[in-house]
Order: structure tokens, then C-alpha cells, then sequence
């Protein structure tokens, strides 16, 4: 792997990683959230 | 159940992207490239203060920790596995990104030197506390064992960080940077600690969300034991 492939692929892998985690939490509370109003309603 | 929504969150969040933008442009355009490792060293920009913001996730985690043995709160037991959750992620870029650096700049991809292998440790632990939690079924005791545990695994933390400064390792130990690079570091590690810090805060509410909702829901039935309507007969 070239220096310049290795740099895209840890920037890639890790951005992805992060923020694809708040996604997944955002998301979650989001499902969450809308799931507790339907009950209250 | 969820803190009230007000448009700071939004904000933050904006902010944070904007100068993670910011800090991939400099990164892409203002950066110096290294003589000696040349453009691999770039990684660094991102390895460092992952590895830095997964210290101060491990830091909630063992205060989360303290606090619920102290008060008994469950507040304290959200936001300690607030912290694991967060941990375990940074833990894992870390090594990643330490992985990838070390295959160029080394040649190969894993090398069982201290700073590795007790990071390594370090995902394990925290990977093991978030594995543990769901087999304890009573929510006060999974709040202690996990409080316990966070505590204790917290000794792990200085091991990482004092391994390079009092073993021999061929991980370096220290950083010597020019100007531009200086630069370049503290525009990476502003946003990945507000990104740290925006991820315990949206997890910490949602365990706590989570909690709420597993203490109003109403028991399953299961399908079998439903009642049935009675069957009108011709």
C-alpha cells in the first residue's frame, strides 16, 4: 500500500467509524422518541 | 424521558461538522509532508487525538463509575456506559488507524510491543464491560458489577499511556512537529473531541431513554397466550 492509499483508507475507515456511529445513535433515539409518543398518545 | 429539544444541539453538531470539514481541507492542501515517512505521517493528524479523546471517554467511564458506587444514581451507570460505548469506538479507530501507519511505516500490520498490547487490552476490557452488562438481569446489580469493573479497568488507561515513556517500544513517545503541522494537529483535535463529547452526551441520553422505557413498558404476552375472540359458528 502506497502512503498516499494508506492515508485515504484510515481517514475513510475512521470518519465512517465515527460518524456513522452518531448516525446510529441519532437514529436510535429518534426511533425511540417516536415510539414513546405513540404510546402516550 | 429525553431532555428537551432546543436548537443548540443542532448547532453543536453543525459546528462540529463544519470544522471537521475545515480540518480535512487542511489536511488535503495546507499539510507539510514528512521527510522521513512521507505522506503516511499524515495519519497521525487523526490516530493522535482519537487515541487522546479515547482516554477521556475511559476517564467518564471510571467517573460514571464512581459516581453510581458513591450515589447509587442510575444517572451515573448512563453515563458510565455513556463513556464504555464511546470508548470502545475511539479504541477501535485507534488501532485501525495504528494498524494501517504500521504496516507502511513499519511493514507490517501488528507488532506485540506494549503501547499495542495494552491498547489492545484496553478495546478488550471495555468490549468485555459491554458484554457483561445485558447478562446481569437485575438493573441495580448490572449497575454495581459495571461500576466495580469500570473502575478496575481504568488501570489499564495509565498502563497505555506510560508504556512507551517506561518500556523500550517502537512506538514513538513523543512528537516533534513544525509549525504547520502543530497547526494541522489542533485543527484535527478540535473536532474530534467535540465529536467525543457530542457522542457520550447523545448515548448518555439515550440509556438513559432506553432505562425509561424498559421500566413503563408493558409486559409481553406472549402469541400463544393471547386471548381469543370467540369464533362465531354457522
Amino acid at each position: 500500500m502506497t502512503g498516499h492509499a494508506a492515508v485515504i483508507v484510515a481517514y475513510t475507515l475512521g470518519l465512517c467509524l465515527l460518524l456513522g456511529y452518531g448516525a446510529h445513535t441519532w437514529l436510535s433515539a429518534r426511533a425511540l422518541r417516536r415510539r414513546s409518543r405513540g404510546r402516550s398518545v | 424521558m429525553f431532555p428537551p429539544r432546543h436548537g443548540l444541539i443542532p448547532m453543536f453538531w453543525t459546528i462540529t461538522l463544519l470544522l471537521l470539514a475545515l480540518a480535512g481541507g487542511l489536511l488535503a492542501v495546507y499539510a507539510p509532508t514528512e521527510a522521513t515517512m512521507g505522506e503516511v505521517q499524515k495519519i497521525f493528524y487523526l490516530h493522535l487525538p482519537v487515541a487522546l479523546n479515547m482516554f477521556l471517554a475511559c476517564s467518564v467511564v471510571f467517573v460514571g463509575s464512581v459516581g453510581y458506587a458513591w450515589q447509587r444514581r442510575p444517572a451515573w451507570d448512563d453515563l458510565a456506559q455513556a463513556g464504555a460505548q464511546v470508548a470502545v469506538l475511539l479504541c477501535s479507530v485507534t488501532l485501525i488507524t495504528g494498524m494501517i501507519w504500521g504496516r507502511s511505516a513499519w511493514g507490517h500490520w501488528w507488532t506485540w510491543s506494549p503501547r499495542l498490547t495494552f491498547s489492545l487490552m484496553l478495546w478488550l476490557l471495555y468490549v468485555v464491560y459491554l458484554m457483561i452488562r445485558p447478562s446481569i438481569e437485575s438493573p441495580q446489580r448490572r449497575a454495581l458489577v459495571s461500576a466495580v469493573y469500570g473502575m478496575v479497568a481504568f488501570v489499564d488507561v495509565p498502563l497505555v499511556y506510560l508504556s512507551t515513556k517506561l518500556l523500550p517500544d517502537i512506538h514513538p513517545s513523543g512528537v516533534d512537529l513544525d509549525p504547520a503541522m502543530w497547526v494541522t494537529l489542533i485543527a484535527w483535535s478540535i473536532p474530534i473531541t467535540m465529536l467525543t463529547a457530542g457522542l457520550i452526551h447523545a448515548r448518555f441520553a439515550l440509556n438513559g431513554a432506553v432505562r425509561g422505557a424498559a421500566t413503563t413498558e408493558p409486559p409481553v404476552i406472549p402469541t400463544d397466550h393471547r386471548p381469543r375472540m370467540p369464533e362465531a359458528h354457522a
